[in-house]
């Protein structure tokens, strides 16, 4: 039982801290959320302060650093924007950890440096119309022929996709094969002939696109297949597992950033002769806000350092992913509240928190899911 | 260096513990000790030849030496048998053992844990309750209160009463803390009939005139606010330990209820929204265990941990609620028996929540410790 950051971590923290405050200010949040445009020079830079390989083997170019580590710098991304977060942490975090998982050993060596020093966007895509929640009804085929396969079908949610150098694209290549089988991950060139990637609207998270991809008889390289044909679930598996250890960081982080900010709006507004804060039920309101933040902060620990130590972790990621984006919603909801009128203006960030934080509940797996998985582990129902 | 497992002694402990309360206190004896309103003397006996009452007593004065998060995992499994336990043997570790360690004069230690295994705090009550007055003689100290609402009083061997000895003096000012052996002189305890915690029973105290003499007193006189701060944060920490060990208590409960088929047909566990309150709450008390780790280890360290215990308290305490008001749910029609252990998790999780002072007083402390 030990709750102490080593010097090393806090001078990382401290680091990364002074780096979003420089490069990453209100502003240039406001900027790129207005203009819709992916951070690239952030991005860069983010990569230059040696933050994109965080958990790469050094032989692959990465500073072979903890997931507890990967935790602290991707809380204090989500802090600042949803946006950012899932521009800088998407790549390294789940394209990083499908490639550690199941890459070839000339895939690991080609794209893991690349992503370390910010020069690749990889972009992941399991998605579609009536395959979500329920990820074994994917529809999209990939059909051999020659050293190619023939990949044909439309995905749904793919972010980043439109700026990406590649897309990890899970497809059935065994129509015939029993639910969980027949699937292969394709490392596919957004840029192959019969492919159309198109930026659908949404609530929040405008800089990084989310998109639709159409598959028209694509034909996508054998060499490009991430893992083994036939047998890519536990690479999407790994991939969902990775990510739902991050959903505990993002939901902390944009839960920290919506309560600060309204602990500032408390401590300022001046109703009926003192501020707002001094007032028990405001009061109360933020304490509340910090119960359920400092739990979210235990949970997504407690997954992060179980998956440092190698042990089992997908029910501590799936307690975290749920109560980190229940926990931001609400805090978002309640920062509102506190902000009164000017929370719903486009003026103050706090509804950007608001927006940014329905998306917690429902991407990587919506909070019924979680549940269920829970629930499994607990020998109820379906694991 | 982030480590949220527990050490090789923590987690013997931990076992030591559950081996007790298998063997000592099992759900029959925690029935009938909460049907009679009994003290659990004879389980009390059984923790103190464990060596268990004198957890936090100082190695060098004869104690296993432990600190607060060892205390916190042994409330936590002692609220599996009942929390009213849990807490009066929380309490007691630190009235007896903790706060004269800390506090206390070098011999001190050692001549409590002689004078006893069960101590009773005698702190002053938020809830409209008195304090006690204490008036300094010569060589003798002279207490007076009447109506003191302290738990397990009946029961205890030795009560640490807090009392004002600087009648000037308001608030955390001039109060001081004596040591009164409950057979003293002018000592007068009621217990009072109760809905939950019925293991410990609440009692009133009236003290008559008691006289008591230097080497009762803990810690400088009139100066002993800030003492009692610390261990009004340290019963916090015991009552959300306590909670969370109820709450686990509960939901392992609910867990077997809803597994039980029902009329021939498939058992509630069949049932998606059954599911998902269990995960729920298994969630909730999963968070609720570390936050209260988290606080006990930062209470420990040294730092302030106020704060951290005050949230901790708060969601510990409310974890266990959603517990009972979980398992009364599944369990059914059964959970209003008498004889269902569902009910009396659910009349021992009511009290947990206003003891050591009310939510709302908690929740201020927080707000200060946020500049609000």
């Amino acid at each position: 039982m030990e709750y102490t950051l080593t010097p090393e971590q806090e001078l990382m923290v401290d680091t990364v801290r002074a780096f979003l405050r420089r490069e990453c200010t209100r502003e240039y949040v406001r900027g790129i959320e207005e203009r819709e445009e992916f951070p690239w020079e952030l991005y860069r830079k983010f990569a230059a302060l040696g933050m994109m390989g965080l958990q790469f083997p050094p032989a692959y170019g990465g500073a072979g650093r903890s997931w507890v580590d990967l935790f602290l710098v991707a809380t204090e991304l989500a802090k600042i924007s949803g946006s950012v977060y899932m521009a800088l942490y998407q790549t390294p975090v789940f394209a990083g950890e499908a490639l550690l998982v199941a890459g070839s050993e000339a895939q690991k060596r080609w794209f893991l440096p690349r992503i370390t020093r910010g020069e690749a966007v990889i972009a992941f895509s399991l998605t579609e119309a009536n395959a979500g929640s329920d990820a074994t009804a994917i529809r999209t085929t990939a059909t051999a022929d020659g050293d190619h396969f023939v990949v044909c079908g439309t995905k749904m949610f793919a972010s980043a996709a439109d700026v990406a150098e590649r897309v990890i694209v899970v497809t059935r290549s065994d129509p015939a094969a029993p639910p969980q089988h027949g699937f292969t991950v394709f490392l596919v060139d957004p840029a192959t002939p019969g492919i159309t990637i198109k930026p659908i609207k949404k609530l929040g998270h405008h800089a990084v696109h989310t998109c639709e991809i159409v598959f028209d008889d694509a034909r996508v390289p054998t060499a490009d297949i991430l893992g083994e044909r036939n047998r890519g679930w536990q690479v999407a598996r790994a991939i969902l597992d990775a990510e739902r250890i991050w959903a505990g960081a993002t939901g902390l982080g944009a839960a920290l950033g919506a309560f600060e900010l309204a602990l500032d709006y408390a401590k300022q507004r001046q109703q009926f002769g003192r501020p707002i804060g001094k007032f028990q039920a405001i009061a109360h309101m933020l304490v509340d806000m910090r119960a359920e933040i400092e739990a979210v902060r235990q949970l997504a620990l407690l997954a992060a350092c179980k998956k440092d130590r190698g042990l089992p972790c997908s029910k501590e990621a799936a307690m975290a992913k749920y109560v980190a984006a229940e926990t931001a919603q609400r805090v978002a909801t309640r920062g509102m509240q506190i902000l009164g009128g000017y929370g719903y203006t486009m003026e103050y960030d706090m509804q950007r928190y608001y927006r940014e934080s329905k998306l917690m509940e429902v991407a990587g797996g919506a909070t019924e899911i979680q549940k269920t998985i829970i629930a499994g582990y607990l020998g109820l129902g379906r694991a | 260096m982030m480590d949220l497992e527990l050490t090789p002694r923590q987690d013997a402990l931990r076992q030591q513990l559950k081996e007790l309360v298998t063997r000592h206190c099992p759900p029959a004896v925690a029935r009938e000790l909460d049907e009679r309103g009994r003290f659990p003397h004879e389980f009390f006996a059984q923790l103190e030849s464990a060596g268990l009452c004198g957890l936090l007593v100082p190695a060098e004065h004869g104690g296993a030496g432990a600190g607060l998060p060892e205390l916190a995992i042994a409330c936590e499994e002692l609220a599996h048998a009942s929390a009213a336990i849990a807490v009066a043997y929380g309490t007691s570790a630190l009235s007896g053992g903790w706060a004269p360690a800390r506090f206390g004069t070098a011999g001190q230690p050692r001549a409590l844990a002689a004078g006893g295994r069960y101590f009773a705090l005698a702190a002053p009550d938020e809830h409209g309750g008195t304090t006690a007055a204490a008036q300094c003689g010569e060589n003798r100290y002279r207490l007076r209160a009447t109506q003191l609402q302290v738990p397990g009083a009946d029961a205890a061997d030795q009560l640490l009463v807090v009392a004002r000895s600087d009648a000037g003096e308001r608030g955390g000012e001039g109060l001081s803390l004596f040591y009164v052996p409950r057979v003293s002189a002018g000592v007068r305890v009621t217990a009072v009939a109760q809905m939950g915690g019925r293991a410990v029973s609440l009692c009133e105290v009236d003290l008559d005139d008691v006289v008591v003499t230097p080497e009762s007193l803990l810690g400088p006189l009139h100066r002993g606010g800030p003492i009692l701060d610390q261990l009004m944060d340290a019963y916090r920490l015991v009552v959300a330990a306590a909670s969370v060990g109820l709450a686990q208590e509960t939901f392992e409960s609910a867990l077997a209820h809803a597994r039980q088929p029902r009329n021939s047909g498939p058992p509630p566990a069949a049932r998606q929204a059954v599911q998902h309150a269990l995960a729920a709450l298994h969630t909730r008390i999963e968070a609720a265990r570390l936050l209260v780790y988290h606080a006990a280890w930062c209470a420990e360290s040294g730092s302030d941990a106020s704060a951290q215990v005050g949230l901790a308290k708060g969601y510990a305490t409310a974890a266990a609620n959603q517990a009972v008001e979980v398992g009364m749910r599944i369990a059914g029609p059964a959970a209003n028996r008498l004889d269902c252990d569902m009910q009396r998790y659910f009349r021992d999780a009511r009290p947990l929540e206003t003891l050591a002072g009310s939510p709302e007083a908690d929740k201020d402390r927080v707000a200060g410790s946020l500049g609000l």
